[in-house]
């Protein structure tokens, strides 16, 4: 029986600090929500042991791993060795579920087969329901139906078949994913909001706000305020013309008001005129753009308020989405922005993406177009360059895929190598969000005549997760961008390599990097089918051709600044660390750091304009991170900064007043945990008015914020911890060196390993020198292996990304820690470079003395 | 909506058929109407593998899935009194130019035989760097079927039990 592994280790209680700590011991934490079935295998094969009887109660956010069995029985053997299993039939479970919310139960199978799950759900009246999983969906989900009470209800997952089963089951917090009305009818005015003038006094304003009538937006500069129509208001319009009308209404209310001398609607257009310019951050589906706060958007268009007027960014890709062929119009959030442009897969000057007869319309090229040069208008999202001219190039026809001799035209077209050659390249930037070609000489040579012309050409790595190199990224003249998710981590299909320049923002839809509660996919133009054929709209999409226009895009507000930057110009500053949040150091991921458009404009500058960047530039508060930040405002430029004011912030987070300290300003932003229920994430921002070159500028610094209350109570279930060797064995099993178990103790594992004394037995926790692995997990179904899908699992430094751990004679390393987690965790630390491996099995533990075949015969000392 | 702790999962392709099979009986051999209602780059359902619906909540519950673009009018439009629909997905590519669309089906017995046409860009073609995750929407008006099998997807056959 598998009880008693790890047992050996000897293990003592806590020690206090000054008993030799042993080669190597610390602490695995546990992902949030982790909960692990009460009678698994590991547990059921404790003597005496049954399965349980009792309904387990879960809380209303979980994950959970479980084990269920049709009946008793042997694995096969694995390397000559018996493991059982015992028959556990069903696992009840009480869970708080409101209308809506949905259980999601997947179903892992097991080293002896596939038995099917079924997921039942029932109690408080509900008519019983029930899925069952199968080979092609081996995932299955049940939601409680709108009317029914928000109560706790059983759940019961019941195997169907004989097999030992491990299955996941989860239920996460929250509301699903908002349903956007993105279609804002584009009339001429922004709905819920007015220019307010106000009486010289500004006393206006003040009785205005106090009475609920407006909430101030933005200051406009003399009397003219931004003003937003209040939430309560704003909220009662069901759709878009009755929020254009509620809109009218208010404004004929704000002028009655005492103090308010006139109120005008928001007129598209005038306000850029009237105020300082609108940017990205005024769109209404700013709030998904977390790639813009990535690179540090707001603080560059700050410096860059034109958005790259001027110049042209020509996008070679599948066409643009038309809504009206007949006029020649584009989607109507880049209609204004886009100039003249050609068609190299069928010819001619209008090129459009006609979508796909049949449905399979990726309307690529209008996405990427929109993360360069859409419109700031109020009609959905801006562009990083919102002010550049988008030149569409179409050299991808149906489905998303080209030629190269397309792509070499084009190229030629742009730069301008025609026969004669004209004076000028028809666009300054290229964007190149396509691959897989090989090296092609022609197309290398149609790069550099462009380089040598000025211009700046940038290329997507490739989503294959491998180090191949995908041209024309991988050309020595373009830069090659890889893609990260909201938490800066590389994507899981990225490539990389030596070949990588810098990354952006891709997305990755399988990750929460920001904790927003909504999946890392980037935001931007496109079309969906409709009643009568396409119809505009906006939509969240991963790759890196997601991650280079947002390099593109900088460069076209670089060019706008500085019209002579080259190429070679824009390497000397990348390999200087100007362009990125550079690290110090390159890495295959992420080239010279995740782009940084703020920090790009300030060394493109040099100077001449003063403003304030905040650091960090997005303040992430939680109870198991940092619960408060000191936000630093540096100032660049030289020239003097005045009146730091924090005009807004939300009301779950305290800011002190803004603080000089030499030429730049901090304040402390402190999250009020009593404002906020637990398990919710929040999300607003704070507002920074002040002066310098005489203008009044604002900053605006996005704050998110999350309770997680459950830590002490988290559990993954009982943990093996294991040293493994480096390489696995023929059967593609890394093998246990040394091992101790660990049990989860207010919601973390503590482990210690001891030092070989030399004495025989060797006991399973003693630990030679040498090179490992260091991995833990849980073997919830009884199979002598851990890590295999549905087992919790931890790898140091970072699941997913093992290093190895050298353990010296004398030496000790403590103070280890490490995550675990039945699904990969969210990971902020940086991502060290480490390649994707092939064909891994699971951990192989050591069950009994002489288990390992390598165990014995390792050398005692390595270096 | 991808939930936050769904990483590694399959999105949930629910629905399996429920007991909307009335026994109307359909003849050995009959050549079975299906047709295709369309097709899509960006379902957002991550494995390979098929899913139905034949009532219009399994078909919301498909359509709520983060991430698609499908045509959900002409999806909405089918009358599932009379057909059900057949949802057939490749699951997550790593770039655009691949799709699957019907190419054969047939009935044998209570078994419904459907042939997939896959396509993917060639080797050292040039394509868009976008992640898509391309279906096909089937529907079919025959309701005595119990089996669905389905080839040409994937290297095995999917066979999908319908059951009562």
């Amino acid at each position: 029986m598998f009880a008693g592994c790890g047992g050996g280790s000897g293990g003592s209680e806590s020690s206090p600090p000054a008993i030799d700590p042993g080669p190597l011991s610390g602490v695995i934490s546990i992902e949030a929500g982790s909960r692990i079935d009460q009678d698994t295998m590991d547990q059921l094969g404790f003597a005496g042991a049954s399965p349980a009887s009792a309904v387990q109660v879960l809380p209303a956010s979980f994950v959970l791993a479980g084990y269920v069995s049709g009946r008793d029985g042997a694995y096969d053997l694995l390397n000559g060795q018996r493991f059982v299993y015992v028959a556990d039939a069903v696992d009840s479970y009480s869970v708080p579920m409101a209308p809506g919310e949905t259980v999601t139960l997947r179903n892992s199978g097991s080293r002896q087969g596939n038995s099917e799950l079924e997921l039942i759900l029932k109690g408080n009246g509900l008519t019983e329901l029930s899925e069952t999983t199968s080979t092609a969906s081996p995932s299955v989900s049940l939601t409680l139906p709108e009317g029914s009470p928000d109560a706790v209800y059983r759940v019961d997952v019941r195997v169907v078949g004989n097999a030992p089963v491990r299955y996941v089951m989860a239920k996460t917090a929250g509301a699903q994913f908002d349903s956007l009305s993105l279609d804002w009818p584009n009339h001429g005015f922004a709905p819920g909001e007015a220019i307010v003038s106000l009486d010289a006094s500004r006393r206006g304003a003040m009785s205005a706000l106090a009475v609920g009538l407006a909430d101030a937006e933005r200051h406009l500069g003399g009397n003219d305020w931004l003003m937003r129509m209040p939430v309560q208001a704003s909220s009662r319009a069901g759709n878009a013309s009755a929020m254009y009308a509620e809109t009218l209404d208010w404004i004929s209310e704000l002028r009655q008001a005492p103090g308010i001398s006139g109120a005008e609607p928001n007129y598209l257009f005038t306000s850029m005129q009237q105020g300082p310019a609108l940017t990205p951050v005024d769109e209404d589906l700013y709030r998904l753009q977390w790639h813009y706060d990535l690179i540090n958007g707001p603080g560059a268009w700050q410096l860059a308020p034109g958005g790259g007027s001027g110049v042209q960014v020509a996008v070679l890709d599948s066409g643009l989405f038309s809504p009206d062929r007949v006029n020649r119009l584009w989607h109507p959030d880049l209609n204004a922005n886009v100039g003249a442009g050609r068609d190299f897969v069928d010819g001619g000057n209008f090129p459009e993406d006609p979508g796909s007869s049949v449905g399979a319309n990726v309307f690529h090229g209008t996405h990427v177009a929109g993360t360069i040069g859409a419109e700031v208008n109020g009609a959905g999202i801006g562009g990083v360059a919102f002010g550049s001219e988008i030149v569409p190039v179409r050299v991808l026809g149906e489905g998303g895929t080209g030629s190269s001799d397309d792509l070499i035209d084009a190229i030629r077209w742009v730069t301008g190598q025609d026969f004669p050659p004209v004076s000028e390249p028809r666009a300054q930037v290229v964007n190149l969000s396509l691959g897989g070609l090989p090296r092609i000489q022609r197309l290398e040579d149609a790069i550099a005549f462009g380089v040598n012309r000025g211009v700046i050409f940038v290329g997507a790595a490739g989503n294959s997760a491998t180090s191949v190199p995908s041209y024309p990224a991988a050309s020595p003249n373009v830069l090659a961008v890889s893609a990260v998710d909201a938490g800066g981590r590389l994507a899981s299909y990225s490539n990389f390599g030596n070949w990588i320049d810098l990354a952006a923002p891709g997305g990755d839809a399988s990750r929460d990097g920001n904790n927003d509660g909504r999946a890392d996919v980037v935001w931007s133009t496109s079309a969906v089918a409709g009643a009568s054929g396409f119809e505009a709209s906006f939509t969240g999409l991963q790759g890196t051709s997601m991650a280079t226009p947002h390099v593109s895009a900088v460069m076209a507000l670089m060019k706008e600044q500085n019209n002579g930057l080259s190429y070679q110009n824009v390497r000397a500053l990348l390999l200087d660390g100007q362009l990125t949040d550079y690290p110090g150091s390159r890495s295959d991921q992420l080239g010279y750091g995740i782009l940084d458009a703020a920090r790009a404009l300030q060394a493109n500058l040099g100077q001449g304009v003063t403003i304030l960047s905040p650091s960090p530039s997005l303040v992430s508060l939680s109870n198991e991170g940092k619960t408060s930040e000191l936000v630093t405002l540096s100032r660049i430029g030289d020239a003097g900064v005045s009146g730091v004011t924090v005009t807004q912030a939300p009301d779950w987070i305290n800011v002190t007043a803004p603080v000089a300290e030499g030429s730049d300003y901090s304040l402390t932003v402190s999250l009020i945990e009593s404002m906020i229920e637990p398990d919710t994430a929040y999300r607003g921002e704070i507002l920074v008015t002040y002066d310098s070159d005489q203008n009044g500028r604002t900053l605006r610094i996005p704050v998110i914020a999350q309770i997680l209350s459950d830590e002490q109570a988290r559990n993954a279930g009982a943990h093996f911890v294991i040293l493994v060797g480096t390489t696995p064995d023929e059967d593609g099993f890394y093998w246990a060196e040394a091992q101790v178990a660990a049990e989860a103790v207010n919601g973390r594992y503590e482990f210690r390993f001891e030092s070989d004394d030399g004495e025989e037995p060797r006991r399973l926790s003693e630990v030679r020198p040498g090179d490992y692995y260091l991995v833990a997990g849980t073997d919830i179904d009884g199979d002598g292996i851990i890590c295999q899908p549905g087992e919790a699992c931890a790898e140091y430094p970072i699941s997913g990304l093992r290093e190895v751990i050298t353990i010296k004679e004398g030496e000790s390393l403590s103070n280890i820690r490490m995550t675990t987690s039945f699904t990969r965790p969210t990971i902020t630390a940086e991502t060290p470079d480490i390649l994707p491996r092939p064909g891994f099995r699971g951990y192989r533990l050591i069950t009994q003395e002489g288990d390992n075949p390598q165990r014995d015969i390792r050398p005692r000392t390595t270096q | 909506m991808i939930p936050r702790f769904a990483y590694g999962f399959a999105l949930p392709i629910t629905a399996a058929l429920l007991t909307a099979c009335s026994a109307t009986g359909g003849a050995e051999g009959v050549e079975p109407s299906v047709r295709q209602v369309t097709q899509s780059a960006h379902c957002g359902l991550t494995g390979p593998g098929v899913a139905l619906a034949s009532s219009s909540a399994e078909l919301e519950a498909l359509l709520d899935v983060g991430g698609q673009n499908m045509s959900t009018g002409v999806i909405r439009q089918v009358n599932l009194d009379n057909e059900s629909l057949v949802i057939v997905t490749l699951g997550q590519k790593p770039t655009a130019g691949y799709g699957v669309g019907l190419s054969s089906a047939s009935k044998t017995g209570q078994t419904l035989k459907l042939g997939m046409d896959v396509t993917e860009p060639a080797p050292g073609m040039m394509v868009a760097q976008v992640i898509t995750s391309p279906c096909v929407v089937l529907a079919v008006a025959e309701q005595d079927w119990q089996r669905l099998e389905i080839s040409g997807l994937t290297e095995k056959l999917i066979v999908k039990e319908v059951g009562n």
